[in-house]
């Protein structure tokens, strides 16, 4: 009874493999581990920063749905005071930053180490120029707001201190909040506490935002981690609706080929047995399983859907299945390990995506065949055969066009003056336009600074990051004297370094000193006497003070501020310098280049596109490589050349036509058309040794039978597949679709009769 | 009784800050000439200044001091400080405060009682010939800053302002009778 042992035994790996994929495997959505192994700075800078960075915590929320900005400027109230009482978030600002009272007291006595004063401040002229200032001050015709301050600080030393703290370029504000240009939106500026790629923390930070509005406000929001959860759910939605269609349809042609539920139902264990092994065998190698691979890879698999469908199309009632099987195994064999044997290829590539990619496919491509090869002759015992009725008309004509068809699509390839490949990592988000543009629109109105632009400072210390971000901050100002950006954040404007606090506590003068050059200085002017004792003895106190340090100031909003730029890395720290508006990308990495300190100029989205084409290029050669192995499993396989050639070149013409025909209306490939058309190969390959055996009119019928529903069901699932508007998937289901439908076509010319 | 209470009753019989405000903004001249003293705790001496208050309804005010090249331009929700060359731009919603103060003098001249309560409790005392209006700002933030201002004239002409900030000190202003 072997037949039913192999039954129970894959039953059993079946159950332990499903129970391991639910319960054991961890999938991971973070994109760092699918892009090259690379240990550089930048890679881990990159995958930080889009991970952790603050730019990628930001959420941008603007209220609208109401003509009056007193009603749009309250709801901002109400929603800025909801959720700072939410600890999902670590900043929530609808208006300039005021520093908390608990916080005042601690800047204000630090305020002669933290303030950058002109260099005579101190001296008898500097005093009398503030003095003078201050009195101008007290007789403007407006309210004096910080008047309270002014005998300890005649000098405005703090109001230096809180201008440094200001954000570059604030939002107009209106009722006390921050609103668009024109007024008609009230705007929110938050950041999360957790990353912005940790899709389920955004989507939460969402449902609260939306939650903490008032009624009858519209609510828009955007940042980089909103996008990422909004995709997702995109994509969730989406092919949860596709994959009801396809699989709909799929049953729907099953039943009409075969008419039986059974066979229907059947059709689908060996993809079942193919998925669980897949996923098992790639947790168990890899130790995680990426997401990225799972979706591709479960799309790699739909050539697996075929294996039975030959199964079924080729029992006849005078045999027994187990009979048929053994008829068309070799062929079947051949095909799958053709497939299995180009993937292999890609097993070995040092890029992490590919390597689990090709693995994850392999293992269910094998998996699969084995269910039809030991478990679904048992099953298929008491079925009726299927009534296959197959024509076979203009067989082995035309043989000649296929050629010259390859031919002219490489050609049109090969001198087509439009790039062939999309290498943007933007060009493959799932988003629709208008959430981009929103997202770019909200940005411009808020002045928040660019995502993906930004300097870098390296340093073996915080303390030296500080030193170096102070002394960068000369070239920067002349960077935006000159327009080359329009502002800048450096870690050293929240604090400046201890060497800096020493030197200044070292400049200022002792008691008696000051007491004597503030009464020179206060001559003539109506101040009274003594009224600035306060300020003698806030600087006698400063003389002595410790510099602040940002451990020390880790929990006020400035330090929180200051611990989202520096960051460690390894032993040594880095200084993250947030860029606004970059409008002379080559100036900037030009100074960064020459400058005597350790800074660099970062592009993340280059970066980024940079290892898509990598991750492309890697994926071309071992593409390459794997066809090579194909032809030779293939040659050794088959050992009949015209046989071999009957096999490629329909598939092969297919392949090159389709890249060329999606070009030719307008698509650059990206990553996904690459895989759709690594399926389309197997797919191919398998059509052509099907209909390249020699054999009865009969049987001729049946292959012919199988090889023309495996083509229809394949050409139709994708092509639902196609409908989608989300990018990757209609990439991918244009292309097999248009491929299969080639190939097909391209097989039945050279069959064999 | 009824038919009584909606028949109109004479204008002195309800006078209020209402009719006084309405009263005012009908009756303001385009531009005022003021002196204004300041007692302020910090300093020795009392300042003075004069100057010239042009007012633009609804909410246009400029106030130019003499002797001075800085004005002072409250026009929407901004104050604008005026020096040849640079004008410097605060919107009044940076501190409530600020807001609070530009609206004591601006609503008043435009009339708008709405406007000005928002801001501030609003008390009348006397009559429609001899009047004194006082605003105590209703933001404890403002209240801070600004204790009280107190508006004054007689019928329909504000003649002195006189406004309390914290720490004692005292701004009086003396508006003449307009051009």
């Amino acid at each position: 009874m072997r037949p039913r042992r192999a039954l129970w035994v894959w039953l059993a790996l079946l159950l332990g493999g499903a129970w391991f994929g639910l319960s054991r495997v961890s999938v991971v959505s973070d994109m760092a581990a699918f892009l090259p192994r690379e240990e550089g700075l930048e890679q881990a800078l990159l995958v930080d920063a889009l991970r952790e960075g603050p730019a990628a915590r930001l959420i941008i929320v603007a209220l609208g749905g109401s003509d009056d900005p007193k009603r749009l400027a309250a709801a901002s109230h109400v929603m800025a005071q909801r959720l700072r009482e939410d600890a999902r978030f670590l900043r929530v600002s609808n208006a300039p930053a005021s520093l908390p009272d608990t916080e005042q007291a601690l800047w204000f006595a630090h305020r002669y180490l933290l303030a950058d004063m002109p260099t005579d401040s101190f001296a008898v002229d500097g005093l009398r120029r503030e003095l003078e200032q201050r009195l101008r001050e007290l007789a403007a015709p407006l309210p004096s707001l910080d008047k309270a301050r002014l005998p300890a600080d005649p000098q405005a030393a703090f109001r230096r201190v809180l201008a440094g703290w200001e954000d570059g370029a604030a939002p107009r504000l209106l009722h006390g909040v921050w609103f668009d240009a024109g007024g008609n939106q009230a705007l929110l500026l938050l950041e999360t506490r957790a990353g912005g790629f940790d899709l389920d923390a955004q989507e939460a930070a969402r449902t609260a935002i939306l939650a903490a509005a008032d009624a009858g406000i519209e609510v828009q929001l955007s940042g980089p981690g909103i996008l990422a959860a909004a995709s997702r759910d995109v994509i969730r939605t989406e092919v949860q609706w596709l994959s009801a269609a396809a699989t709909l349809m799929m049953l729907a042609i099953l039943f009409l080929a075969y008419r039986s539920p059974r066979l229907v139902l059947l059709s689908a264990l060996p993809l079942l047995a193919a998925v669980v092994a897949a996923v098992t065998v790639t947790a168990l190698v890899f130790g995680t399983l990426h997401g990225i691979t799972l979706a591709f890879g479960i799309t790699l698999l739909g050539v697996a859907v075929d294996y039975p469908l030959h199964l079924f199309s080729h029992l006849h009632e005078r045999e027994a299945p187990v009979e048929t099987l053994r008829r068309i195994w070799p062929t079947l064999r051949l095909g799958v390990a053709s497939s299995a044997v180009g993937y292999l290829a890609m097993a070995t590539s040092p890029f992490p995506g590919l390597a689990q990619l090709a693995l994850f496919t392999v293992s269910g491509l094998v998996a699969a065949a084995l269910t039809v090869r030991w478990v679904l002759p048992s099953l298929l015992l008491a079925v009726t055969p299927p009534h296959t009725s197959y024509a076979a008309r203009g067989a082995g004509r035309g043989l000649w066009l296929l050629p010259l068809l390859m031919l002219a699509a490489v050609g049109y390839l090969l001198v087509t003056p439009r790039s062939l490949l999309q290498t943007e990592l933007a060009a493959l988000s799932p988003l629709p336009a208008e959430w981009l543009e929103l997202d770019e629109r909200l940005r411009a109105a808020t002045g928040a600074p660019d995502v993906s632009r930004l300097l870098l400072l390296e340093g073996d210390s915080m303390e030296e990051v500080l030193r170096r971000s102070e002394m960068s901050l000369e070239s920067l100002a002349s960077l935006r004297a000159a327009g080359a950006i329009s502002g800048y954040r450096l870690p050293s404007q929240y604090l400046p370094s201890a060497a800096t606090q020493y030197k200044r506590r070292t400049a200022l003068p002792d008691a008696a000193e000051l007491r004597a050059r503030l009464e020179a200085a206060r001559h003539g002017l109506p101040f009274r006497a003594a009224l600035f004792e306060p300020f003698v003895h806030d600087v006698a106190a400063s003389t002595v003070m410790q510099p602040l340090s940002p451990q020390d100031v880790a929990d006020t909003l400035p330090g929180q501020r200051l611990a989202s730029l520096l960051r460690p890395h390894g032993e040594r720290w880095l200084g993250l310098v947030p860029l606004y508006a970059v409008q002379d990308e080559a100036v900037l990495a030009q100074w960064a280049a020459q400058s005597s300190l350790p800074v660099r100029y970062i592009n993340l989205r280059q970066m980024a596109d940079g290892m898509v084409l990598r991750f492309l290029g890697g994926a071309g050669v071992y593409l390459l490589l794997g066809m090579a192995l194909i032809l030779v499993l293939l040659a050794v396989g088959l050992r009949d050349g015209a046989r071999l050639l009957r096999v490629m070149l329909p598939v092969l013409a297919a392949l090159a036509l389709t890249a060329a025909l999606l070009h030719g209306f307008g698509t650059s490939l990206s990553l996904f058309h690459l895989v759709a058309l690594l399926l389309v190969l197997g797919l191919g390959i398998d059509y052509g040794l099907f209909f390249s055996r020699r054999s009865a009119a009969a049987e001729s019928a049946r292959t012919g039978h199988a090889v023309t529903v495996c083509a229809i069901s394949t050409a139709s699932v994708f092509a639902i597949l196609a409908l989608s508007q989300i990018p990757v998937l209609h990439a991918i289901g244009s292309t097999v679709a248009l491929g299969v439908v080639l190939s097909y076509g391209f097989a039945r010319l050279v069959r064999m009769d | 009784m009824l038919i009584l209470a909606l028949l109109p009753l004479p204008a002195t019989a309800q006078w209020d800050a209402a009719q006084l405000l309405a009263a005012l903004a009908r009756a303001v001249p385009e531009r005022i000439a003021y002196s204004e003293t300041r007692r302020m705790a910090y300093l020795d001496v009392p300042l003075t200044s004069t100057g010239e208050l042009e007012f633009r309804p609804p909410d246009w005010l400029r106030r130019s001091v003499q002797g001075s090249a800085e004005s002072y331009v409250i026009a929407g929700d901004a104050m604008r400080i005026e020096t040849p060359g640079v004008s410097r731009e605060i919107a009044l919603d940076v501190h409530p405060a600020l807001r609070a103060f530009a609206e004591s003098l601006r609503a008043t001249l435009a009339g708008d009682l709405p406007r000005l309560q928002r801001h501030f409790y609003v008390e009348l005392h006397g009559g429609s010939a001899r009047w004194r209006l006082l605003l105590r700002p209703r933001d404890a933030a403002v209240a801070v800053i600004i204790e009280s201002i107190e508006l004054s004239g007689a019928g329909t002409q504000l003649q002195r302002i006189e406004s309390r900030e914290s720490g004692g000190d005292i701004t009086i202003t003396e508006l003449k009778a307009g051009r």
